[in-house]
């Protein structure tokens, strides 16, 4: 992977709206390509830190439908090949759990049939 | 292909103590660069945590400057988007025997400037109805708020590097070296070499091995937990809570999400070496579920989005480490949070900024001196890391 | 907590395949599968399948699922449904909610066969209720029986947008056109025939600019775009529709597998790195299907089949002589389907021009989705003779043999290379059976009498044409090119649900006419 160096990836460039600046890519979270855009200009390089930074990805669907795009608009913005960005972090619950569902651990013991 | 790279200062480690360091440093005019060792500014404790500022219950040497956040934080929130709330935290009491504990810390905090108020649990439930039955009593603190760690965190970097302060990731460093008894350069493992007049070392337990290449050990430990986040809810609490020996605690961030993480002592906790390179384990997951359940009945149906975990560099008496070092001028740390670093991180940059640049810190660090421990080298197991009431500190 | 043998996360055709294979090997299996019905994407697949007929060809994937169930049933593997495995480790313990609880599992060996979620296109006005994906349709159609909407646009031609585009039309929904960024259509050309001859047009080359309405989709826009995707002024079409479909892929839901901490590279999306029985780099966990790279359901079944066989000698099941021999019979078959115009290896090519033969790719099917009239006279399926005899308008090298099979009288021959071009043989007597018609999958089989005036086609629409009735023939371009009289309609139970309708039609339409409209011909 990358490291970036000293200037983290950063081309230098201001950052430019675009027509398509208000498209909402993240729909948990109604995030838009040109929020994401900017946050990539104001510093946010890796995939982790636009997550952590704008929220893409933190919604119930955690990811699923924006992952992707959201890698698509790193790639171009730095220059990237998609292959070098990596995704969102998973973690467990991969699905949404209620708190009493997560408590309640079932006991069962012994081999499979 | 090696590099050589000057600076006034340089400063090991991205999270929110060595970004707002290098925020500061840079607000005085001086050249900063950050080498952050991941691929990711800010990827540890910073952005793990659960976005508190705890005061009521620190270990009293870090009360100075705790109470010297309330102004830092404020002051920080007008540049930065950190979602700083300041409406009081809780400190939660399940039986008398916790209470009488919580209790023995008031004079302290109330010495040291704060607003407590000590109630029985009835009198919590009559403000917030959500808390269970269960609770006997609470305490409660006003000046404690909660923030947003990943804004912050990266709010800060992005402020700094507005600033001037260069950044470099994927870039971690090997081994400090002096010249002449002095503080001269950080070596990293690509082979780079950054030269500075002062260095911080503010990278967590891995702080203790760059100092070791010194010669000088930090007596910090690794310690592990877990936390989770769960789904947007509408509002139900606007104050912090923890419990009693602040084993576990959860606030509810102004998105609407709650986030709850600690080791509550529900379950069992499976060997953790298990799983040494990654950041979950996910195993302790329904402990913690069935402890935030048992403190607010109502939440049993909220459903948890995604949980993680950090390691957090644990001092032996649950204090920060902070100071110049004596053995190398123009060596400095910050580390050893244990655990409770977010909420202090600013405040705690900001005393190290003015250190570094010779001015008086505007809060007493005198009893949270990085070499208090070299008097009182015990062996600590680190079983109960709730010490409260500081031997040392009262001496 | 309970231990495995193999413990399989997904239940569509890789993960039972996989759990059948070790099953039969003797090993302890569970399957956890989220959703409350298994068998994964085969419920919603109601065509019939492509590829050889060991494989299944010619048999509706809701069949193919219903039949891995059986097996799975007959070999006691317990299936568990609506159990959502929520974790999973490299020690190869995994986490599983179900009926209110968590519980943990250990498996001495993992198989993920997760499958893979729908792509979206984020363009203004893609928020509207009205656009979704195409699998989405695809499962409101063939599961809860809604139409999607009124009039639909689908975005992307690859075999899901073809298909899905399809399947709308047999649910009774107008597909008002397929769009597709690329130059040529992604999927087969006998998929995009289908839909062609019913008057769906085809736009290449072009993107979706916007879609818009009040509240909901009332229009969409598209434009044509230069070689820098870029639109092209000027070229800006509207249509008036009520959904946009978007079929733009699949990615893989390889979450599971990144989270125990699998070595991961890019392949059309993030998927485990396997070897060729399906090892993932963390011993014990094994990953096939949609999972470890988007394919199809064939190849799902195989590897998932292979991954249970190596699970299986792994763990000590099967010896490796048993092993070695059933995994080179696996691996032909993978590899038959591996091959041909549209396989993993050419995927995203547009430079193709000669099929294996040597013959000339169509470039109108392509770009428009049909052959034109001169053109198919080229192909080995397409012969002049006297009579009624079979005309195949199969025309790319796609792996599928059921044609040959389904004639008893030797008209019709692949051969050993399965993705070979069908071929008449002239010397064969036809007897008019339609059984050829009715077996293709790609519904690419006419029979057709010049002389007479007759061509007898596939038919699966609602409700079926009854004989007497005048109607128009519709070109393989959909336009009306004259009356046609229904003279005949065969159904059969041996047909599975594809109905033979034979129309007559003026005699010089007769290598033309490839479809009817129950409309009335107007000149």
């Amino acid at each position: 992977m990358k490291t970036y160096g000293s200037d983290r990836g950063f081309s230098g460039e201001a950052f430019v709206p675009k027509e398509d600046d208000d498209v909402i890519i993240c729909r948990c979270e109604e995030i838009t390509r040109g929020e994401i855009r900017k946050a990539i200009y104001d510093g946010m390089r890796t995939i982790s830190e636009i997550r952590r930074y704008l929220r893409p990805g933190m919604g119930p669907c955690q990811g699923m439908t924006c992952e992707r795009n959201v890698r698509g608009i790193l790639a171009r913005e730095t220059g990237l090949p998609l292959s070098q960005i990596p995704g969102y972090r998973p973690r467990s619950p991969q699905r949404p759990v209620t708190l009493a569902e997560l408590g309640n651990e079932s006991e069962e013991e012994g081999g499979g049939v | 292909m090696s590099t050589k790279m000057k600076a006034d200062v340089v400063v090991i480690g991205s999270g929110a103590v060595g970004s707002a360091t290098a925020y500061f440093l840079a607000k005085e005019g001086k050249k900063v660069i950050v080498l952050e060792k991941g691929h990711s500014i800010g990827c540890g404790q910073s952005c793990r945590n659960g976005g508190m500022n705890k005061i009521d219950g620190r270990g009293l040497g870090e009360l100075p400057i705790a109470i010297y956040g309330l102004k830092c934080w404020k002051d920080l929130s007008q540049d930065v988007d950190t979602e700083y709330v300041e409406k009081g935290g809780i400190r939660i009491a399940l039986d008398d025997e916790q209470q009488e504990y919580m209790e023995r810390f008031l004079p302290f905090g109330k010495e040291a400037g704060l607003h407590l108020q000590s109630m029985t649990g009835d009198q919590l439930r009559e403000k917030i109805p959500e808390f269970s039955p269960r609770i006997t009593g609470a305490i409660y603190c006003q000046e404690e708020s909660k923030m947003n760690p990943l804004k912050t965190t990266l709010g800060i970097y992005s402020a700094a590097r507005r600033l001037g302060v260069t950044y470099v990731s994927g870039e971690e460093v090997c081994a400090l070296h002096t010249r002449q008894g002095r503080i001269y350069a950080a070596e990293t493992k690509n082979g780079n070499l950054y030269e500075a007049d002062q260095i911080l070392v503010a990278a967590a337990y891995g702080s203790r091995q760059i100092l070791n290449t010194v010669g000088i050990d930090l007596p910090l430990y690794s310690y592990y937990e877990e936390i989770f986040v769960t789904e947007k809810i509408p509002k139900i609490l606007d104050q912090m809570f923890v419990s009693a020996k602040v084993t576990y605690y959860g606030e509810q961030q102004e998105n609407g999400t709650i986030l709850f993480g600690g080791a509550s002592g529900f379950g069992n906790y499976p060997n953790r070496e298990w799983y040494p390179d990654s950041y979950q384990d996910r195993k302790r997951l329904p402990a913690e579920a069935r402890a935030l359940v048992d403190l607010f009945p109502c939440l049993a149906d909220t459903r948890v989005v995604r949980g993680w975990g950090g390691w957090m560099d644990i001092s032996p008496d649950d204090s920060m480490m902070l100071g110049e070092t004596v053995e190398i001028p123009g060596l400095f740390v910050a580390c050893g949070f244990s655990g409770h670093g977010f909420g202090v991180s600013v405040p705690a940059a900001k005393v190290t900024s003015e250190i570094m640049c010779g001015k008086k810190p505007g809060a007493d660090i005198s009893h949270v001196m990085y070499d208090r421990f070299s008097k009182h080298m015990d062996m600590f197991t680190g079983a109960d890391r709730n010490h409260l009431i500081n031997d040392i500190q009262k001496k | 907590m309970k231990r495995w043998d193999l413990v399989v996360i997904g239940a569509g055709p890789a993960g039972l395949s996989a759990a059948i294979e070790a099953a039969e090997a003797g090993m302890s299996v569970i399957v956890f599968d989220e959703n409350k019905k298994p068998g994964g994407q085969l419920f919603k697949q109601i065509h019939k399948f492509f590829g050889s007929k060991e494989n299944h060809a010619g048999v509706r994937g809701i069949e193919i699922g219903q039949m891995l169930l059986e097996k799975a049933q007959k070999d006691h593997i317990q299936v568990e449904l609506d159990s959502a495995v929520i974790g999973i480790a490299k020690d190869r313990s995994v986490s599983v909610r179900k009926d209110g609880q968590t519980r943990e599992v250990q498996g001495q060996n993992i198989l993920i066969a997760a499958g893979a979620s729908e792509r979206t296109l984020p363009f203004p006005g893609w928020t509207l209720p009205g656009v979704i994906g195409a699998g989405a349709a695809q499962t409101m159609m063939n599961l809860y029986g809604v139409r999607p909407g009124k009039k639909i646009l689908m975005i992307g031609s690859g075999n899901v947008g073809l298909v899905v585009s399809y399947q709308m039309l047999q649910a009774g929904c107008q597909v008002a056109a397929v769009v597709d960024a690329a130059p040529r259509i992604g999927g087969y050309g006998v998929h995009a025939a289908k839909l062609a001859r019913n008057g769906v047009p085809f736009y290449l080359s072009h993107t979706v600019i916007r879609a818009e309405g009040d509240g909901a989709v009332k229009s969409v826009t598209i434009g044509q775009v230069d070689s820098s995707w870029n639109i092209i002024p000027g070229t800006e079409k509207t249509f008036d529709v009520d959904t946009v479909c978007m079929a733009v892929g699949l990615d893989p839901m390889s979450q599971l597998a990144r989270m125990a901490g699998a070595l991961i590279e890019e392949k059309g999306g993030l998927v485990p790195t396997v070897d060729e029985y399906g090892q993932t780099s963390l011993p014990g966990i094994f990953a096939a299907g949609d999972v470890a790279g988007i394919e199809e359901a064939s190849s799902a079944m195989l590897n998932g089949e292979i991954a249970g066989l190596r699970a299986a000698f792994k763990s000590g099941y099967i010896d490796e002589e048993t092993f070695r021999t059933e995994y080179k019979k696996k691996k032909a078959a993978l590899g038959d389907l591996r091959k041909g115009t549209f396989s993993p290896e050419n995927k995203g090519r547009t430079d193709l021009t000669l099929t294996s033969e040597g013959l000339p790719l169509s470039e109108n099917l392509f770009e428009k989705g049909f052959l034109t009239d001169e053109e198919v006279t080229k192909y080995p399926g397409v012969i002049k003779k006297a009579g009624v005899h079979p005309v195949i308008e199969c025309t790319q090298n796609i792996p599928c043999n059921p044609c040959q099979e389904a004639c008893a009288f030797g008209c019709i021959e692949v051969g050993e290379d399965i993705t070979a071009l069908p071929r008449i043989n002239p010397q064969a007597d036809c007897r008019n059976c339609g059984k050829c018609v009715a077996m293709c999958s790609g519904q690419a089989i006419f029979l057709v009498d010049e002389e007479a005036g007759c061509v007898t086609i596939p038919y699966e629409f609602d409700p079926i044409p009854e004989e007497g009735e005048m109607g128009t023939a519709l070109g393989r371009d959909g336009s009306p090119l004259g009356q046609a009289e229904i003279i005949k309609v065969r159904k059969s139970p041996a047909f599975d649900h594809t109905a033979l309708v034979t129309m007559r039609v003026d005699k010089t339409l007769a290598m033309k006419a490839r479809a009817y409209s129950r409309k009335t011909f107007s000149e």
